[in-house]
């Protein structure tokens, strides 16, 4: 009987081909399953914030429809005690609105910028938008969640 | 020049062989089973996260909260002094000239109640859970909207819900 190792005239034993097909299936797999990880916790993270991000736009929007969409509307104040909510700059209303303020709101481990303006679009009616934004990781993108009531005065 | 000794005893593995190897596949076993279970919690947190006991109650909470408090009457509420409960009035009917119902969210142990009652008799019609595990619970006015921020937790994985709605009956 022919064995291997007579064949190949050396020692019986596995070969430098068979044993980097084994490492590379084993590397595929181990690389495979570390980003199976990395993909699933990233699409919570960002599922969770997007949640976030409307109930905060819901939040504010309902509001301030409550209070009829009034320019005295001050988050700060109102949800101090429920929010960290506290008043920032740089916030800036589309074309034909006026800015009534942006806001820095934590919740849990991120900080959505809420900045809210509103336009008076006929006699006795007040269109209120929020738009909350918040960054996708540690880069400059963000993402924005824009949220428009109507209200009667 | 030198020549290899070609081996003098039988073919197979020598003890170093073995061990090397085995050692080699212990370490690559323990590297690839710690992938895996780290990817397998990953996924049940995300599971726990997306469909778990606490996500879902607190998409219940949201809706029956909304459409609760956008039935109800504006300047008819009445919220506790601590933020525990909070009621609102709303119409039974559109035929009813007056609100004539009263709903009430209110905390009981870990649940979160919402109590339909005739405002005339305060006689119970029906005592709704909406939701378990709560962990905290505020409720607010503002104006003519009402927000609630709540906490849900069962202990593998937590909730946090701020929402509001306006009351959309006059």
């Amino acid at each position: 009987m022919r064995t291997r190792g007579d064949r190949h005239g050396g020692r019986p034993g596995t070969s430098l081909v068979e044993v980097t097909l084994g490492l590379s299936v084993i590397l595929i797999t181990a690389l495979g399953s570390a980003y199976y990880r990395y993909a699933t916790a990233l699409g919570v993270q960002i599922a969770q914030a997007h949640v976030t991000g409307a109930d905060v736009a819901v939040t504010l929007v309902e509001a301030w429809q409550g209070m009829s969409g009034s320019e005295s509307f001050a988050p700060d104040q109102e949800f101090a005690s429920y929010l960290t909510v506290a008043p920032a700059t740089g916030g800036s209303a589309p074309s034909g609105y006026t800015l009534l303020g942006a806001y820095d709101i934590v919740v849990g481990p991120r900080t959505y910028r809420a900045t809210l303006c509103w336009k008076d679009v006929a006699s006795g009616l007040r269109e209120i938008g929020v738009a909350v934004s918040w960054p996708l990781g540690h880069g400059e993108q963000l993402k924005t969640y824009p949220l428009t009531a109507y209200v009667r005065r | 020049m030198t020549t290899r000794r070609p081996p003098t005893g039988p073919p197979g593995f020598t003890l170093t062989d073995t061990a090397v190897s085995l050692m080699v596949g212990a370490v690559l076993i323990l590297i690839v089973s710690s992938f895996l279970v780290d990817g397998q919690r990953s996924f049940t947190q995300a599971y726990g996260g997306v469909f778990g006991s606490p996500a879902q109650e607190a998409l219940a909470a949201r809706a029956v909260f909304r459409r609760t408090i956008r039935q109800a009457c504006a300047g008819m509420a009445a919220v506790a002094a601590d933020g525990r409960w909070i009621e609102v009035r709303y119409y039974s009917s559109p035929g009813v000239s007056a609100p004539d119902r009263a709903a009430r969210f209110e905390v009981s142990g870990q649940d979160l109640h919402l109590r339909r009652s005739v405002l005339e008799t305060g006689q119970t019609l029906s005592l709704e859970t909406v939701c378990r595990n709560v962990v905290s619970v505020q409720f607010h006015l503002t104006g003519g909207s009402a927000q609630m921020f709540l906490t849900l937790d069962d202990g593998s994985s937590s909730q946090t819900v701020n929402t509001a709605a306006a009351m959309r009956s006059p």
